[in-house]
């Protein structure tokens, strides 16, 4: 998979797990820029992106995967490396 | 509805999963959690926000540790639900080891052991929701036995969020909460509609004949007599039993009542239909006799063409993909979430009396523009070929074990079928079709002759696992397109009766024959009335 469509896939379960538009989620993104993004939708979230791609986040990562960037670098270390 | 999930651990996903689920039945669903670590004050507390959502159904769900450590406090709290929410219905699910367990080996060998205590617990939560009428367990530990503990866990989640369930572990979870919900509430299905052929029993009662069907009470045949085991367990619990399958009704029910291990009789059943009708028109008319929806069917049958027509067709019968190896029928059954249920009601008990008598059919047809409709998305392609030395032996075999839409019944071997096709005047193809759910191979072969001015059919016949589809209809057609390149009037079909072909007797005055005498018919090419159906590919080979 490619880097474009990887941002792509990352930023559109973002935006369907907080019901945001998709287009408000950048790269950029950090959780305190999204209301529901709080404790417990974190945990919503990496739920989902695991089932989406697959694969599973080492606990002590979890809590640092607080950004569309740092999602994206752990992503690439699991399945998609560079 | 609303419903209280009152529990040990967070259970914010698990509440949205739930509602989720259960959205799709109910119109309004409210479902409220306690706040973390607070159940026992919400339960104490009369005037607690737990009291004032009044809810009418309420999920218990506790870690082994809250209630090894004090029993007796749970079922306080329980009776004092019990006496303070009198009408509302009681899940409690039993307990199961959510952590490890160190040196599990050592678990029944040693007194006091974790896993002793919690059956003991188990035990005793079961006999109190037996003895209380409105508590049912939810068998918690039954569905970790069934899944396994490395997909209903997640530890991380544990450790981040205080709640020891897998994301598939809550999926797993709440949809089998929202079954037993939805059979609390009524929705329960009422009926499982089961083909014959290849579902009750192996192989094809018309073709193999009673004494060759695989049902015995050992090897192979033993998974079919397993499956019908547990259909009639259904059938106890009030599930109704129908039959709806492509058979010759007179002697199909002869099988049913004479064959030593068929455990589903006659009297089992609330309606049956064995014809050669369209199954979706089949389930309308005994929806109709029973006096039920349709959505409160569960649509059991092998073929996948008859699955996807009823989806089709019928989009509120359920129609679950039924499983392609035999020994996997009766696991399939039990885990079948439509009629599993922690109850039994008293109208469930009742129903199988109430449809006993036997009640005055009535239908209503699938409109042919709909039938229509679902063959065309099938996108069936139908070959027809010339008959070469190369393939005679499967033609020939197709011509000695075909026997029920077969109008002559006439037998080759591979040589009679070589000669047949070295002269000229004969015509000897093999019919193949396929569509998008897959390559049926060969499903036909006709052989017919050019006599005078005439085209004789002497062998017409199809595999009767693509019939009803336009296949035979297409086939007659491209007859007729070979009778005028040979110079043919008129073709001349025949059918020859036999205990096996009743179904194919109407065939040719179907389609523009006029019958003649002995058995013969007669079609005018001229006149071009047999049209190949507009939803079928056809090919020449």
């Amino acid at each position: 998979m490619i880097k474009k469509d990887l941002n792509k896939a990352v930023k559109s379960i973002i935006a369907t797990t907080f019901k945001v538009n998709k287009r408000d989620i950048t790269p950029q993104t950090i959780s305190d820029d999204v209301e529901e993004w709080d404790s417990l939708g974190h945990i919503r979230l990496i739920l989902k992106i695991e089932s989406e791609f697959n694969t599973k986040f080492n606990i002590v990562d979890i809590p640092k995967l607080t950004s569309v960037a740092a999602i994206i670098t752990e992503l690439k270390k699991h399945e998609y490396p560079s | 509805m609303n419903i209280a999930l009152l529990s040990s651990y967070t259970t914010d996903i698990l509440q949205n999963k739930l509602e989720s689920f259960l959205k799709k039945d109910f119109n309004k669903v409210k479902i409220y959690g306690n706040s973390f670590n607070q159940y026992t004050q919400e339960i104490l507390n009369k005037k607690s926000a737990f009291y004032a959502f009044s809810p009418e159904i309420i999920i218990f769900l506790f870690s082994e540790e809250t209630w090894i450590e004090n029993p007796t406090q749970m079922f306080k709290l329980l009776q004092l639900i019990k006496r303070r929410l009198p009408k509302a219905l009681i899940l409690v699910g039993n307990i199961v080891p959510t952590h490890s367990q160190l040196l599990p080996g050592l678990e029944w060998n040693k007194k006091n052991s974790l896993s002793e205590k919690i059956t003991i617990c188990n035990l005793k939560l079961a006999k109190f929701c037996q003895n209380n009428k409105q508590f049912y367990t939810f068998d918690v530990n039954n569905l970790v036995l069934l899944y396994g503990r490395i997909i209903m866990f997640d530890q991380r989640i544990q450790y981040l969020t205080k709640n020891p369930w897998s994301d598939k572990g809550m999926d797993i979870l709440s949809f089998k909460l929202s079954q037993h919900i939805k059979t609390l509430m009524g929705k329960r299905k009422k009926v499982v509609v089961l083909d014959l052929d290849n579902t009750l029993w192996g192989g094809i009662l018309g073709e193999v004949g009673l004494e060759n069907i695989l049902l015995s009470n050992d090897g192979v045949g033993k998974a079919y007599y397993d499956f019908q085991k547990n259909l009639l367990k259904l059938h106890q619990s009030g599930i109704l039993l129908v039959i709806c399958s492509k058979n010759d009704e007179v002697s199909t029910l002869r099988a049913i009542e004479t064959h030593p291990y068929m455990l589903i009789k006659k009297h089992h059943l609330a309606a049956w239909r064995m014809n050669w009708e369209s199954k979706a028109d089949n389930l309308v008319s005994i929806a109709n006799e029973l006096n039920l929806g349709t959505d409160s069917f569960v649509f059991l049958d092998d073929t996948a063409y008859e699955r996807d027509l009823i989806r089709f067709a019928l989009p509120s019968v359920e129609v679950p993909d039924f499983p392609a190896d035999p020994s996997e029928y009766s696991e399939f059954l039990s885990n079948l979430p439509a009629f599993d249920t922690g109850v039994i009601t008293e109208e469930d008990k009742k129903r199988n009396e109430m449809y006993q008598q036997e009640k005055e059919r009535s239908s209503k047809k699938l409109s042919a523009a709909s039938l229509e409709k679902f063959l065309k998305s099938l996108h069936i392609e139908v070959t027809i070929q010339k008959v070469k030395a190369f393939n005679t032996p499967r033609i020939a075999q197709l011509t000695q074990k075909t026997n029920q839409f077969n109008l002559t019944n006439r037998r080759y071997t591979d040589e009679q079928i070589n000669e047949l096709i070295k002269d000229k005047k004969n015509i000897v193809l093999g019919i193949s079709s396929k569509d998008k759910v897959g390559d049926m191979g060969l499903v036909g072969v006709i052989i017919a002759k050019k006599n005078n001015n005439s085209l004789f059919v002497d062998t017409f016949l199809m595999s009767c696992r693509v019939l009803g589809r336009g296949i035979e209809e297409t086939v007659l057609f491209s007859l007729s397109k070979y009778a005028t390149q040979l110079a043919a009037f008129s073709i001349i079909g025949e059918f020859i009766p036999s205990k096996k072909n009743n179904l194919a007797k109407s065939f040719y005055s179907n389609n523009y024959f006029t019958q003649l005498e002995d058995g013969f018919f007669k079609y005018d090419v001229k006149k071009k009335k047999i049209k190949k159906p507009q939803w079928i590919t056809l090919h020449y080979d």
